[in-house]
């Protein structure tokens, strides 16, 4: 059931109707039920793989939980001797259970997410040595949202091995949890102590609540339909046809794809929020106006928000403070001073978080170049910080001035969509050869007008998408002064509403007819 | 107390430790400074600070570290 929908729509109104109707203890059964039955209409078949990996987890967790409640109160009776191995075996085990129950649904995950990235690769050595040594690809269909589940999941197990919260012994309200259905499909991440004290917390109606969460949900439909999926008809034509057109253009598609993809996201986000805000559930906030950041390492704390925090904690934290990850700063700090004793451990675990970023993403090479290129830059603008200082100090540039701020903010900006650029393309081979094309084919002169950029857009359409990317970058823009709250407080009544109204009168007369509207996010897919 | 004060101004001498009460809730150390300050804090002090002791609660200021120090070296006392 696409979120962009009338089916989904009428859906999102009778949960909502149920959930108010029901009783305040209850109400998270209403959401249970609407999780399992927004997920059965993708196929029953993938509640089943759902419902598998949440209730491994689950037994894994009480296991958990059992073994840290048995150390509490067997540990402190032990005499000193028999304590050290006594805490050794109780970590043993915790260590084996977290394990199994982790790779376990990983390797579902991976399984189903990377086997024909495997069988291509092992195809394209094993094709060079004989034919008959290549494997044929599997058919298997990704399981809707099973890269995010899984990392929930995964989340939820770490931390009650961590001990940071006690496993939850209700497993419906656990399975409520991992079927969030506004946060199964692309995010965001949520932790189980959060979300869950969010869902299964008592709320009553608010009506101010319910104008907010409205409100906001046509704000994320308003950028779904006016701006990204028109922007994706030029971003398609462009990189699907490239020779077809000037270099120019592919350059005008890598800035459009990078406000297609921001669009898209944050309006499924402010979608699924607005919904969720309107029960009183509050999801972690997944944007904080990225393209203001002014270093690549800034952005990706501004973009997707919840993916780099569960990557610092499950990924970076633990390999950078694991044994390997201390012995190397301990080397770097003897080798090259306390500096690179800082650096190089979190270095090392990087490249574990990129590389598993870029594969996040997608089972393609391409997402590896991409996280590959990221990694590069957060990585140069930590080593070379003193040199750019040096530089700053001779050329007499003031850190703090607002144009040096602007020229930081167009540079990240500029490398974003250059790096995204290779995620978007089907293959290495292509990606060079796009460039090299745009390299040597810019032939600006062969630029009509500012609008023959949007290919394949009627004239309204264009406009629409011009006026709509002033309107995010004017609303991203008061929301970094920190003043949009405010004027949204103190605007007049009707002023709003006339402002709802125009938005759904542009978003009728927009997308009616569009052959474009398909109400698929692309984060959906990753 | 000092000696957790020095390791910390070493790794971060533009923060005054002994005022800030909010390092981790206000972003003012990032992660390389706290698996930083972890690493010098474990050869200092002896004990296995790992990440399961990375809460806020216990990075906020250099007074709640030394408090999970102090009772993590009176676990290893026993």
């Amino acid at each position: 059931m696409s979120i962009i929908s009338f089916q989904f729509l009428a859906f999102a109104v009778i949960v909502t109707g149920l959930y108010f109707l029901f009783p305040q203890r209850c109400r998270w059964v209403v959401i249970l039920c609407a999780n399992v039955f927004f997920y059965a209409f993708a196929g029953v078949k993938y509640v089943l793989l759902v419902f598998l990996m949440a209730f491994i987890s689950y037994i894994a967790a009480l296991r958990l939980q059992k073994t840290i409640e048995l150390a509490e109160s067997a540990l402190p009776a032990l005499d000193d001797t028999m304590w050290g191995e006594a805490k050794k075996s109780f970590l043993s085990i915790k260590q084996f259970i977290c394990g199994t129950a982790v790779f376990s649904v990983a390797g579902v995950w991976i399984i189903l997410k990377y086997s024909n990235f495997f069988i291509r690769n092992y195809n394209t050595i094993a094709g060079k040595i004989s034919e008959g040594w290549q494997l044929p690809e599997v058919a298997w269909v990704l399981p809707l949202g099973i890269s995010f589940y899984t990392f929930h999941i995964i989340g939820y197990v770490v931390d009650v091995y961590r001990g940071k919260y006690p496993a939850e012994r209700n497993f419906a309200k656990y399975f409520t949890f991992v079927t969030f259905f506004p946060h199964v499909i692309q995010g965001p991440f949520s932790r189980f102590d959060i979300l869950g004290s969010s869902i299964f917390e008592p709320c009553s109606f608010s009506y101010e609540r319910l104008c907010e969460g409205c409100a906001r949900i046509l704000w994320g439909v308003f950028k779904k339909l006016l701006i990204a999926d028109k922007l994706a008809i030029s971003v398609n034509a462009i990189f699907d046809n490239y020779g077809n057109y000037p270099g120019a253009y592919v350059i005008f598609g890598m800035f459009a794809y990078c406000i297609e993809l921001y669009a898209d996201f944050s309006g499924y986000m402010d979608i699924v929020c607005g919904l969720s805000h309107i029960w009183g559930i509050n999801l972690s906030e997944n944007f904080r106006q990225p393209y203001f950041a002014k270093s690549i390492d800034e952005f990706w704390r501004r973009w997707h928000i919840t993916l780099g925090a569960w990557f610092k904690d499950y990924v970076f934290y633990p390999i950078s403070m694991g044994k390997i990850g201390q012995k190397l700063g301990r080397k770097a700090r003897k080798i090259g001073g306390a500096k690179m004793g800082k650096l190089v451990p979190g270095y090392f675990a990087l490249i574990f978080v990129w590389t598993a970023t870029g594969l996040w993403h997608g089972a393609n090479w391409t997402y590896l170049v991409w996280g590959c290129l990221n990694l590069l830059a957060i990585v140069s603008t930590m080593q070379l910080a003193d040199f750019y200082k040096k530089i700053k100090t001779v050329c007499h540039i003031d850190s703090e001035s607002v144009f040096w701020k602007i020229f930081c903010m167009i540079r990240t900006f500029i490398l974003v969509c250059f790096f995204r650029f290779f995620s978007i393309q089907p293959s290495i081979r292509i990606a060079f050869s796009t460039l090299k094309h745009t390299a040597f084919h810019l032939n600006i002169h062969e630029i009509v007008s500012p609008g023959s950029f949007f290919v394949g857009m009627e004239s309204r359409d264009k406009y629409a998408v011009v006026f709509g990317t002033v309107l995010i970058f004017t609303v991203d823009l008061l929301q970094e002064a920190g003043i949009w709250n405010k004027i949204k407080q103190k605007s007049p009544f009707i002023l709003r509403n006339v402002a709802y109204a125009a938005m759904v009168i542009l978003i009728i007369l927009l997308s009616a007819g569009s052959s474009d509207l398909t109400g698929g996010f692309m984060y959906a897919n990753f | 107390m000092e000696d957790l004060i020095r390791i910390m101004d070493e790794i971060r001498p533009d923060i005054d430790f002994t005022k800030e009460n909010k390092l981790i809730d206000d972003g003012v150390l990032d992660s390389f400074d706290i698996i930083s300050i972890v690493s010098e804090v474990n050869d200092f002090f002896g004990i296995e600070l790992n990440v399961n002791d990375l809460l806020p609660e216990n990075f906020n200021s250099a007074e709640a570290l030394f408090d999970l120090i102090t009772k993590m070296k009176s676990r290893l006392r026993r």
